[in-house]
């Protein structure tokens, strides 16, 4: 009995199809077509990107500064050096403007570093960096170490983010 | 019995019914989902010699996305080099064009640049390294379709344009063999009127005294001692002009572009994520090579965007070829390029500082770049063997065993993880790389010598 009701039931399912297939479903292209202009609108084609304001501001891991980075490439990119601009707070909030900032950082799984050298070239007042020659050559995890110096004060904060 | 018949009936059509109301009022996410299925069983039914084809061009939209950023469909506008002028206007093309063809640039009349960059080898020469008269240069002879989008040349990037890279073979002994104050005599004379046209009235290099047939900061001592004897200006005198055929031939090469192969169309085709056509395009092998490609492969970790390289440079931990010595690569690049008189900062560049962000931010130091060489550009790759910068590999099937075994580099670290991947599954990958090929972008005159009287 349960044989024959699966079989009938494939039977049917089958030559049903068949008539679909002759005679489709309305408005199934019409749909597809419209789901597929806004797929192609919010695709990321980039083969690794986000947003240039991704990174949430960090305080430094002795808690002396609150560093805020965002990439003037918007959206960051792969395979194209760009600039970002930091902004340094102590933690009271006031801008630290005389800071001396070193930068390090690549990609942890796969033992590199960046492919180029970035540097803090230009202090453009109250507590903001531009930071130059940024680069990822890859899709994945990266991370951005900071260096501060400001005075006798010195701190660290590493920045963790992934270009997807 | 009766029953059951009844039951099976009414069930399917239940189904279809379901199916039916959730393809008017389902949700976008919902009804994407029953497409696919429906798309499969499409598949069964349709093309039945192959069950589950559609399978293998299903793509998730992230999927799709990646597959869309390798396309040529990606590939921005070539951008002016701003440390070359003429890089764009139609005397330096042509005057390039004729440069690169001309045998004359070398002092025995026999070797071009398309001596080794050949237009009928996607400008390659197919030899494991290039040789011109019987002597092996170091490395293996790289193509040069799509390179204007590079920032560095040379495996090593010991050069920062496509003209200040022009330069350099023709000093070398084993490549042209020329010297810089001999083409620079030879270019005003052959090419005055061409030359004229593109850089404006030309020095007059006829006193011997000064400027002798054969100075050059080369290895014949000769040449070499006539070039120390010159003045420093007429040294950039010479330089100038020097500079100036390099930035011709540049502007000829720069217009080599890759051309659309059968993996674009299948690119646009999965933006759209239209399977039939998908399935019209690729073998389901293919399909999964590429999916292995920018997957668990990980081949577009460093092959990626629209010409399948991120333009830097790796370690490979490739094993030396018999009779090699251990090649530096890009450590050894960096200072040179840093040091090149013809580089983007210096004296006969066009462009301003600000221009030159590349070099201006180079990355000198790191373990990384010790023994490691440019990712090349994997358009064509079926057509463009031996491989890598020693063109130690004959074929994709060497190529890909070295990728799937990966071992470890000494000295440096290898950027490679071994991937285990089967026989099958080397086999789709490599079905893959043979859909990346398609003839130069290009004018058809410039994938030729120019016609005679183009060259007076």
């Amino acid at each position: 009995m349960a044989v024959r009701f699966c079989a009938c039931l494939l039977i049917s399912t089958l030559l049903l199809s068949a008539c679909s297939a002759v005679a489709p479903l309305p408005q199934v292209s019409g749909d597809g077509m419209a789901m597929d202009s806004e797929d192609k609108a919010g695709m990321d084609m980039s083969g690794g990107s986000m947003l240039a304001d991704a990174l949430e501001p960090q305080t430094t891991e002795n808690g002396l500064f609150t560093i805020t980075a965002i990439s003037r490439l918007d959206p960051v990119v792969i395979n194209e050096t760009h600039a970002w601009t930091l902004h340094i707070e102590t933690t009271d909030g006031s801008p630290v403007s005389e800071a001396e900032i070193t930068i390090d950082g690549g990609m942890p799984a796969h033992n590199h570093g960046f492919p180029t050298a970035p540097r803090v070239t230009e202090n453009l007042g109250d507590g903001d960096y531009l930071l130059e020659g940024m680069r990822f050559n890859m899709g994945g995890v990266w991370v951005m170490t900071l260096g501060i110096t400001s005075g006798d004060q010195n701190d660290v904060v590493t920045f963790e983010f992934e270009l997807k | 019995m009766h029953r059951g018949l009844i039951v099976g009936v009414v069930t399917a059509l239940l189904i279809l019914a379901a199916g039916a109301v959730f393809f008017s009022f389902g949700g976008g996410a919902f009804r994407t989902a029953v497409t696919n299925i429906l798309g499969v069983f499409e598949g069964w039914y349709g093309e039945s010699l192959q069950p589950g084809a559609s399978m293998a061009h299903t793509w998730t939209d992230a999927e799709r996305g990646l597959i869309a950023s390798l396309s040529i469909d990606r590939l921005p506008t070539l951008l002016p080099d701003p440390s070359n002028a003429v890089g764009d206007d139609s005397d330096a093309i042509a005057l390039g064009h004729a440069l690169y063809f001309d045998t004359g640039l070398s002092p025995d009349g026999t070797v071009a640049c398309a001596s080794c960059h050949k237009p009928e080898l996607y400008f390659t020469d197919g030899k494991v390294k290039a040789n011109v008269r019987g002597v092996d240069t170091q490395r293996h002879t790289p193509s040069i379709v799509g390179l204007a989008y590079n920032d560095w040349f040379y495996w090593d990037g010991r050069k920062d344009s496509q003209w200040a890279q022009a330069l350099a073979p023709q000093e070398t002994a084993i490549e042209h063999g020329g010297n810089r104050a001999g083409h620079a005599r030879y270019v005003l004379e052959r090419y005055h009127s061409q030359y004229e046209a593109v850089f404006g009235p030309a020095p007059d290099i006829s006193d011997l005294s000064r400027f002798p047939f054969a100075a050059g900061p080369v290895e014949d001592e000769a040449t070499h001692a006539a070039w120390t004897a010159m003045s420093e200006e007429d040294q950039r005198t010479i330089n100038r002009i020097f500079a100036n055929i390099g930035k011709s031939i540049a502007a000829y090469t720069r217009r080599i572009l890759p051309g659309r192969s059968r993996f674009d169309d299948y690119a646009a085709a999965a933006l759209v994520n239209d399977q039939r056509r998908m399935a019209e395009l690729f073998s389901d092998e293919e399909a999964e090579g590429l999916r292995l490609f920018s997957g668990d492969a990980q081949c577009a970790n460093c092959h990626n965007g629209p010409l399948f390289t991120n333009g830097t440079f790796h370690n490979i931990g490739l094993p030396l070829a018999l009779g090699d010595s251990f090649d530096q690569g890009r450590s050894l690049g960096t200072l040179q390029v840093v040091e090149d008189e013809f580089n983007c900062l210096g004296a006969y560049s066009d462009a301003t500082e600000e221009d030159c962000i590349e070099l201006r931010f180079i990355k000198i130091e790191g373990e990384e770049l010790l023994g490691a060489f440019k990712v090349p550009s994997l358009r064509n790759v079926a057509n463009t063997a031996p491989y890598m910068h020693n063109g130690m590999f004959a074929d994709l099937d060497a190529a890909l065993r070295h990728y799937n075994a990966a071992p470890p580099a000494f000295p440096g670290h290898s950027d490679l993880n071994p991937l285990a991947l089967t026989e099958k599954q080397s086999g789709a990958l490599k079905a893959f790389l043979q859909t990346l090929s398609a003839p130069p972008h290009a004018p058809q005159e410039l994938l030729r010598p120019p016609e005679r009287e183009n060259t007076n």
